[in-house]
């Protein structure tokens, strides 16, 4: 697949996606919970993949993190290939952190033993060297290091976040899969925790891949953002400008729909026409946008089959047939 | 001063239920029976190879609570013994049951694939035969001796675990702490064992009190089909049998080791229960 | 805040008997909804805000609560009412919508005949042909394109905004005075979400239904209320109409809770509020917020509900 390439940003590529594809079998039906995904994760940075449940976001960061096999399509790290079947090494390099606070520690084990599994798989310390170990990561997230031998518990959903996120660092990853991190969190629970990988991204060079429905998040920490719709990129690009220039019209729909708390905000949302009419007919897969039954925004070359990426900028893409268009920056 | 488990937040919960408690209460006395029998029965001898002829099939009396037998043996000391061998079979088919099950249970559920199919391809044939059915043939073909007893049983027994498991470790395999130990590069032993099984202990651990009143009732059924225990050892099961032979006249025979089955079944339930809804709540 | 209230929550105070001890859940929460008014309740997880509303709606309640205080209705006490006063008020001047609307529509039943038995519990001598025509009617009314064919399906068939729009429709169907509505559409999408709030305010201001909204999500609160309450650990500590709060906030705690919020400006990363959320068993005296407040002073364990403006109150030593 020819497709223009985004040049956010000066740093090597780490992770480079390449059409990715991964079909799930329901029934007798193929549904593509990704119909052919490309980007670039370059070290250091921040990528943000947004979308709504079932764009295949999750499913994406589970082929990042090898716990999934694609359909077709290829992983590159480094420039080399990937797949679900990697060495320990590998798998060292690339961690995640989960959604739910409830769910992503083990209810049964402590936070010793939480901790002390990727230490004990990934170095050779001794029982009494992985115990300081523990204890250091635990500072390092702002958990007390006497809180060890308690099980998740006894500790609040900010604290039990904390400690994966203390489980993502053991290993000394490059790459950090963020799943949605915050999203189960109170907002000033939140704001903690995105403080905290703001300051570990830099202190330990790490690269994030940030999957997540909230684009308030994604404007205040990502440096780029591949918004994702039933398993196509739609758009993608440099932060400000999918913010501030929204070319898809999926793009922005999902802006408008933002519930901000000042006048300021209210003002950057692109406008949407929110009784317009639209298909509300499903097309075959493959045959069209796939955003064309919600679109009131279509047009006669909208069902003719998948519309690729086309660059705006050199650093923003987006795969509209209608866009918004250079000039329709959004109301100031 | 009071043991921790009594100032617990587990215990808490068991407490809440008056039944569950008496049920605990009701176990802990019969436990208390069988182990201190020797201590505790008025005549010890009675539980082995004993005769009186001049003292059979006597009525309840001061001497004899329980009545006598048909070869003057005291009842009440041969069910307090009948205890004992209850809740050793109890003890020993599900010891062999539930850890086969689990793992078979564990190891089909997450890994998948054809070794799924296999495994619970078997267990579904083993549940689709009636029990009863299932021990009487196992005992028709071995020779009926107490340990093919148990293992008839036992066989009987461990599709209920790994079926459980299974559905279970299902419904974890995809749970985030899982999937966190997959991406650190953990084994596929210390996920089943480690992560995953500790999850299900208290469902299997209920099961496991509640299977135990069944297990004993079965017993007792196959000993009164004459399938189980030899004599002279003392089963529940069997006095129920060799006494339903002289009825109404000697009512005591059956009645008081019935009744004995009844309370050991109902205290395993009971308890049971209270374990179901001590683990149910919370996390 | 004009007139009487149709709803009035009343100094009301909810206790648990627990493990660890006797939890305060509610600490004398006052609250008023006048007719056909938006008001939102926001806090964090744990302040109180759903034990409200279910006390509210009569589904709290339990052999180890205790529930002191009243809920006003058009007069009635609704805290004394027994479960058969109770049906003949849940759906018809007071009903509910929730949070996670595949979860609150029966998954054996068709939605067309969910909505014709909510419309024959309020109106009891519509005939089933009659309730059924209604059922179709009123969901053409929220556009549903292809009404037969989705009174005909099953919730689990439907996706979650159609059935989220069902369950709207559905509590509104026989015009009743009050909505109570726990965070509506937050578990789906935004973009559905939003869709969810639009057709929220439109029906209700269609039949002039109160709605007391239960949130934690203060753009929620602003592009919906009209008034609102801010709840913390149990108590009520702002009050005010919309645009007043959002623009002159005065409890440290709204304060701080509109800065943990990330803001579309992209002005940096929001600020978090140090500390945690009192143990309920053992709060601290008087303003339960003092340990985490950056003004704390000593007067602070019995702060008076000050009102800087009118219809803008304030439980706090500041005041103003």
């Amino acid at each position: 697949m020819a497709e223009p390439a985004v040049s956010a940003g000066k740093n090597p590529v780490l992770i480079r996606i390449e059409d990715l594809r991964r079909d799930f079998t329901v029934g007798s039906r193929t549904v593509s919970a990704l119909a052919g995904v490309s980007l670039d994760i370059r070290r250091g940075q921040t990528v943000a993949v947004v979308g709504e449940s079932g764009s295949g976001k999750t499913t994406l960061g589970n082929q990042i993190l090898g716990i999934d096999q694609p359909t077709s399509g290829r992983i590159l790290f480094e420039g080399r290939e990937i797949t679900a079947t990697r060495d320990t090494d590998m798998r060292r390099r690339i961690q995640v952190v989960q959604q739910s606070p409830y769910t992503t520690l083990n209810p049964k084990r402590s936070l010793r033993q939480i901790l002390d599994l990727p230490i004990a798989i990934h170095s050779n310390r001794s029982r009494r060297e992985r115990r300081d170990r523990v204890a250091e990561l635990l500072e390092i997230v702002g958990v007390p290091a006497d809180f060890m031998e308690r099980h998740p518990y006894m500790l609040s959903g900010g604290q039990r976040q904390r400690v994966a996120l203390a489980r993502a660092l053991a290993p000394e990853p490059d790459v950090i899969v963020l799943d949605e991190p915050t999203s189960s969190l109170d907002v000033s629970v939140q704001a903690r925790i995105l403080q905290m990988l703001v300051d570990l991204q830099s202190q330990y060079q790490l690269t994030y891949l940030f999957i997540t429905h909230d684009l308030s998040v994604v404007r205040n920490i990502a440096d780029e953002v591949v918004v994702l719709y039933r398993g196509y990129v739609v758009e993608r690009g440099a932060t400000t400008e999918l913010f501030s220039n929204p070319q898809h019209r999926y793009n922005a729909m999902l802006l408008s729909s933002i519930p901000v708390v000042s006048e300021p905000e209210e003002a950057l949302k692109p406008s949407w026409d929110w009784d317009g009419d639209v298909l509300g007919i499903e097309p075959s897969v493959g045959a069209a946008c796939p955003f064309l039954p919600r679109c009131p925004h279509a047009v006669a070359l909208c069902d003719q089959g998948v519309p690729p990426l086309v660059a705006a900028t050199p650093t923003h893409l987006h795969a509209c047939r209608n866009p918004r268009g250079p000039g329709a920056a959004c109301r100031e | 001063m009071t043991p921790a488990i009594f100032n617990s937040r587990a215990w808490y919960r068991y407490r809440s239920e008056p039944l569950a408690v008496f049920g605990l209460g009701l176990l802990t006395v019969i436990v208390l029976l069988a182990v201190l029998a020797p201590v505790l029965t008025p005549y010890p001898d009675h539980a082995g190879r004993f005769v009186d002829f001049g003292n059979t099939s006597q009525p309840p009396s001061s001497r004899h609570w329980f009545g006598t037998d048909l070869v003057g043996r005291d009842v009440l000391t041969r069910v307090v013994y009948g205890y004992r061998i209850s809740l050793m079979i109890g003890f020993v088919v599900l010891g062999l049951a539930a850890p086969l099950g689990v793992t078979l249970g564990l190891v089909a559920g997450y890994m998948g694939g054809r070794i799924e199919m296999i495994i619970m391809r078997v267990t579904d044939v083993f549940l689709a035969i009636p029990a009863l059915v299932l021990a009487m043939a196992v005992l028709g073909v071995l020779e009926r001796t107490l340990i093919n007893g148990l293992l008839a049983l036992a066989v009987l027994w461990w599709p209920w675990y790994t079926r459980m498991v299974y559905n279970q470790t299902r419904a974890l395999r995809h749970e985030e702490f899982v999937v966190a130990a997959q991406v650190v590069g953990a084994s596929h032993l210390h996920i089943l064992f480690r992560e995953i099984l500790p999850n299900l202990l208290p469902s299997v651990l209920t099961k496991f009190t509640l299977d135990l009143g069944f297990v004993i009732l079965v017993a007792s059924a196959l000993s009164f089909l004459g399938l189980g225990v030899e004599p002279p050892t003392p089963d529940l099961g069997s006095m129920v049998a060799e006494g339903a032979s002289y009825q109404p006249d000697m009512w005591w025979l059956p009645v008081f080791p019935g009744l004995a089955i009844l309370l050991v079944v109902l205290a395993f339930n009971l308890v049971g229960d209270g374990l179901r809804s001590m683990f149910g709540e919370g996390r | 805040m004009s007139a009487e209230p149709i709803l009035a929550v009343e100094d009301l105070h909810l206790r648990i008997r627990q493990f660890e001890g006797e939890a305060h859940i509610l600490n004398g929460v006052s609250l008023r909804l006048g007719a056909g008014e938006r008001v939102a309740l926001v806090g964090e997880s744990g302040c109180g805000k759903s034990s409200t509303a279910l006390i509210a709606m009569g589904l709290m309640n339990s052999g180890n609560m205790s529930v002191d205080g009243r809920v006003m209705l058009e007069g009635t006490d609704l805290l004394g009412l027994g479960e058969r006063e109770w049906r003949n008020i849940r759906g018809r001047q007071i009903s509910m919508v929730f949070q996670d609307p595949g979860a609150a529509l029966n998954p054996v039943f068709t939605v067309g005949d969910q909505l014709a038995t909510a419309i024959r519990r309020g109106d009891p001598g519509t005939s089933l042909a009659e309730a059924q025509e209604r059922a179709a009617e009123a969901l053409r009314h929220v556009h549903v394109v292809d009404s037969e064919r989705v009174l005909a399906s099953y919730p689990f068939q439907l996706s979650g905004g159609l059935n989220q729009r069902i369950l709207i429709t559905m509590a509104l169907v026989n015009r009743p005075r009050v909505v109570v509505a726990d965070e509506p559409g937050s578990a789906l999408d935004v973009t559905v979400q939003e869709q969810t709030l639009r057709l929220m305010k439109a029906l209700t201001d269609e039949v002039g239904a109160a709605v007391l909204l239960i949130t934690h999500n203060l753009g929620v609160v602003r592009t919906f209320a009209q008034r609102v309450y801010v709840m913390y650990s149990g108590t009520i500590v702002e009050e005010a109409e919309t645009a007043r709060l959002f623009e002159t906030p005065r409890h440290p705690y709204t304060k701080a809770l509109l800065a943990a919020v990330p803001r579309l400006t992209g002005e940096g990363l929001p600020q978090p509020i140090p500390g945690q959320v009192p143990d309920y068993t053992n709060p601290p005296a008087g303003c339960r917020f003092q340990p985490r407040c950056p003004h704390a002073r000593a007067d602070c364990v019995d702060p008076p509900f000050a009102e800087p403006e009118p219809g803008h109150r304030v439980r706090c030593v500041l005041g103003d």
